[in-house]
């Protein structure tokens, strides 16, 4: 029992928890401005999704929204702009505790009033803004530090938030690796090929791709494999920036190529939970060493 | 406040106790739904329902099989005559080409889980309708259109990436 309780409650650097609660913000910010301009079409009560509708799918569930309350178009702008605030407030550190509640409160609501519209992100953003409200939110870095610093704040906090991040980590790219394996398409190497020429694409009449298979299929391979490496790579100190390269790598050429650049924005909390004090003061010698060499002699 | 250290260690272990529930709970939702084991997911459901931890990582598990998308609704009035609007609502506008409203057509027409969904819309576009046209009575059915990829060799062979469907939705009556 000894060692699970140390699993979970041994020490981690507050500043790993900043990071991934700055994080988190980025991401809501980005797929809140992106639902912002449709916000009457699938929230309000002159919507396309009846509120009728989503209560009978959720009937006999405990899912619950905001939105089940407030359906006309000034309140469901005021609820948007409410989140906003408190995505903003997160990200910045400032009530972090309450920001944390309404941030998750907020992606909870807004996924359970409109589950046809929802894809993989929206997910992502709400098991990591539930995970950053019952973990240490990091107040060394945060504007509430910056006006009023307490000697605790640089303190080393519990890790089991971490701990939970990454394992949820794991679980995305392991599933997602296990039921991809079984298609076809994805053991021919020819998904990027189709990809590139589809809805998602931005560029879906140049057939580069559909004219020169095999750089499909080197893509197709490298994600598959990348997908089943970089939990592991991320886990092990060792390997741990060649996770964060790799990963980075797979989820920068998903947001150049396709409509979807918000997912790769989603995943970066996730990411940077694998990210120890260690880690921090090595980017942060690496973000000094080019200031020296340019700095004043 | 400081807890006595006997106390905080059984306060830890009980927290450790919801952590590894956590963790099964995200593992046990991902077990196929005809899998003998998918019971074990079944305790955990109320928790992810509650905590908004749902999850289902399905994305591109096969490849996209459309090169374009549009989506329109065609009016037929009561006298026979017909016409289109666009399928956005409030307002009747024309489809906008995003991922939501992509996926929320794509349900509509084609998901029988979205029975409810497809239902409410209609009756929201019948609404708008007759706030528009000053009159009910009209049928509406959704025009999914869409450019179906072909085969990679086929795209190859003549440079036509998508051959063209219309998909269409059940006939909806509005009210008079």
């Amino acid at each position: 029992m000894r060692r699970v309780i140390d699993f979970f409650w041994g020490p981690a650097d507050p500043r790993s928890y900043a990071l991934v609660r700055i994080g988190l913000s980025i991401a809501a910010l980005a797929n809140l401005i992106q639902l912002w301009p449709l916000r009457h079409e699938y929230f309000s009560a002159s919507g396309m999704l009846t509120l009728d509708a989503a209560r009978t799918t959720a009937s006999g569930r405990l899912y619950g929204s905001i939105f089940y309350v407030v359906t006309s178009p000034a309140g469901v702008t005021a609820v948007f702009v409410v989140a906003a605030a408190a995505i903003i407030g997160l990200g910045a550190g400032v009530a972090m505790r309450l920001c944390a509640f309404v941030v998750w409160a907020w992606h909870v609501s807004y996924s359970d009033r409109a589950f046809p519209i929802l894809h993989s992100w929206d997910a992502l953003l709400r098991i990591g803004s539930l995970l950053v409200l019952v973990s240490p939110l990091g107040r060394v870095w945060s504007v509430a530090h910056v006006l009023r610093p307490r000697a605790s704040d640089a303190e080393n906090v519990p890790i089991y938030g971490l701990r939970l991040m990454r394992w949820q980590l794991f679980v995305v790219y392991i599933t997602t690796l296990w039921l991809k394996l079984p298609d076809e398409y994805w053991r021919n190497g020819q998904v990027c090929a189709y990809f590139s020429v589809s809805i998602y694409s931005t560029t879906p009449n140049n057939t580069f791709f559909v004219r020169h298979e095999w750089i499909s299929a080197l893509q197709t391979y490298l994600s598959l494999a990348i997908e089943a490496a970089v939990p592991w790579l991320l886990w092990a100190k060792r390997t741990r920036a060649l996770g964060f390269a790799a990963g980075g790598a797979l989820h920068f050429a998903i947001a150049m190529t396709s409509i979807l650049a918000v997912f790769s924005i989603c995943m970066l909390p996730g990411y940077l939970s694998f990210l120890d004090g260690d880690d921090i003061e090595r980017v942060r010698a690496l973000a000094r060493r080019p200031r020296a060499r340019f700095g004043p002699i | 406040m400081k807890l006595d250290g006997r106390l905080a260690t059984a306060a830890k272990a009980t927290a450790c106790v919801l952590f590894v529930g956590h963790m099964a709970a995200t593992c046990a939702q991902q077990i196929p739904e005809r899998s003998a084991l998918r019971p074990l997911a079944v305790p955990f459901e109320h928790y992810e329902e509650l905590t908004g931890i749902w999850q289902s990582w399905n994305m591109f598990t096969t490849p996209p099989y459309l090169h374009d998308y549009d989506v329109e609704v065609e009016v037929i009035e009561p006298d026979g005559s017909q016409g289109a609007v666009g399928p956005i609502l409030p307002g009747a506008r024309r489809y906008d080409h995003t991922l939501r409203a992509e996926s929320l057509f794509t349900c509509i027409v084609d998901d029988p889980t979205c029975l409810f969904y497809a239902g409410g819309y209609a009756v929201r576009m019948c609404s708008e309708l007759r706030g528009r046209l000053g009159h009910g009575g009209q049928t509406i059915v959704v025009h999914e259109y869409y450019d179906r990829l072909r085969l990679l060799p086929d795209i190859r062979a003549n440079g036509v990436i998508g051959a063209r469907e219309d998909h269409r939705s059940k006939a909806f009556a509005c009210g008079g």
